[in-house]
């Protein structure tokens, strides 16, 4: 791993990232975008998962709705994030919580993805409000989950061991 | 009279607490993150609508009443954490232009949303659903994605001067 880092922090790309003051804070900026984006679309089927239902669009229509968003700010999440791990190998790589960051982030995409499958196979029962239990255990797992990642996010900075 | 101020509250002990233990200031900045993406996230949202990206199929006014009071509460979490950052160093951030540019852009989108609120929202019946918002609409929320993507680059930039 130590060999790797050192060779992808000289690579040339990784020397351009680094060399311009500019770039790491720019691409940060992005993946915080990106953050607020996944944040707002997670958070917003969450609550209406936990609400009961009082005539407000149905469960399934909600994550219909939201996937996109959580989608598409995933995949700039992942591009931003490739980038700065290049920019900075030594910040991210050898640091414990970019790890367990990562694996978070594969368990909260697994049960997500899991969950809207189970919704549409099912969408008029999910709507009638069925599954009730089922609802809130997802919901709270998931803002547990993104919480998590959010906040070990923001500690790779701190926990770096140089 | 304002740098007195960022002096006072800086020699506050809830201050020189934040700005002396290893993780008091990391876990407001963390709450402060937490609930910073939330409030922009769920502006983008309303702002997605406005401007045309999201479809007109969903009512304006439901929209508002599903995000809004999710976007006020984690406002008023993130204010307040930012200014427990801010007191931990007062006079330093009173000279960090980025500190100073996000403040600035974040009193225009404020007035933004207040002429939107209280100007344009006000014939929201007329263009509720199924129809693209007028001009002032549109223009509204453009004007909110641009104000609030600067407001975070602003304030990423804030710690790399």
């Amino acid at each position: 791993m130590t060999d790797f880092v050192t060779w992808l922090g000289n690579t040339p790309f990784s020397l351009m990232l680094a060399t311009h003051g500019w770039m790491v804070p720019a691409i940060q900026s992005v993946h915080i975008l990106a953050i607020a984006m996944l944040t707002a679309s997670v958070v917003l089927v969450d609550l209406r998962l936990l609400r009961t239902p009082n005539g407000d669009q149905g469960i399934a229509a909600t994550v219909r709705r939201f996937a996109p968003w959580t989608r598409g700010a995933l995949v700039i999440l992942l591009l931003t994030g490739g980038l700065l791990i290049i920019s900075e190998p030594n910040r991210e790589l050898t640091n414990w919580l970019f790890w367990t960051k990562m694996a978070l982030i594969v368990v909260a995409i697994l049960v997500t993805t899991a969950f809207q499958r189970v919704v549409r196979a099912n969408a008029g029962g999910w709507d009638a409000g069925e599954h009730r239990s089922g609802a809130i255990t997802f919901a709270l797992l998931s803002l547990t989950l993104w919480t998590a990642i959010i906040i070990s996010g923001r500690w790779i900075a701190y926990v770096q061991v140089q | 009279m304002i740098h007195s101020l960022a002096e006072q509250l800086e020699g506050t002990s809830f201050a020189q607490y934040l700005a002396e233990s290893a993780w008091a200031f990391p876990t407001v900045e963390s709450i402060h993150v937490l609930f910073l993406v939330l409030v922009v996230g769920s502006i983008f949202v309303v702002d997605f609508r406005l401007v045309g990206i999201s479809p007109s199929h969903r009512s304006v006014r439901d929209l508002s009443r599903e995000v809004l009071p999710i976007t006020w509460a984690g406002f008023a979490i993130a204010a307040l954490s930012g200014l427990a950052m801010f007191a931990s160093k007062a006079t330093t951030y009173l000279e960090n232009k980025a500190f100073l540019i996000k403040l600035v852009l974040l009193a225009f989108a404020g007035i933004n949303m207040l002429i939107f609120h209280f100007l344009t929202y006000r014939s929201v019946d007329r263009w509720d659903v199924g129809v693209s918002p007028p001009r002032a609409a549109r223009i509204a929320g453009g004007l909110s994605l641009l104000l609030w993507t600067a407001i975070i680059f602003a304030g990423r930039w804030i710690g790399f001067l």
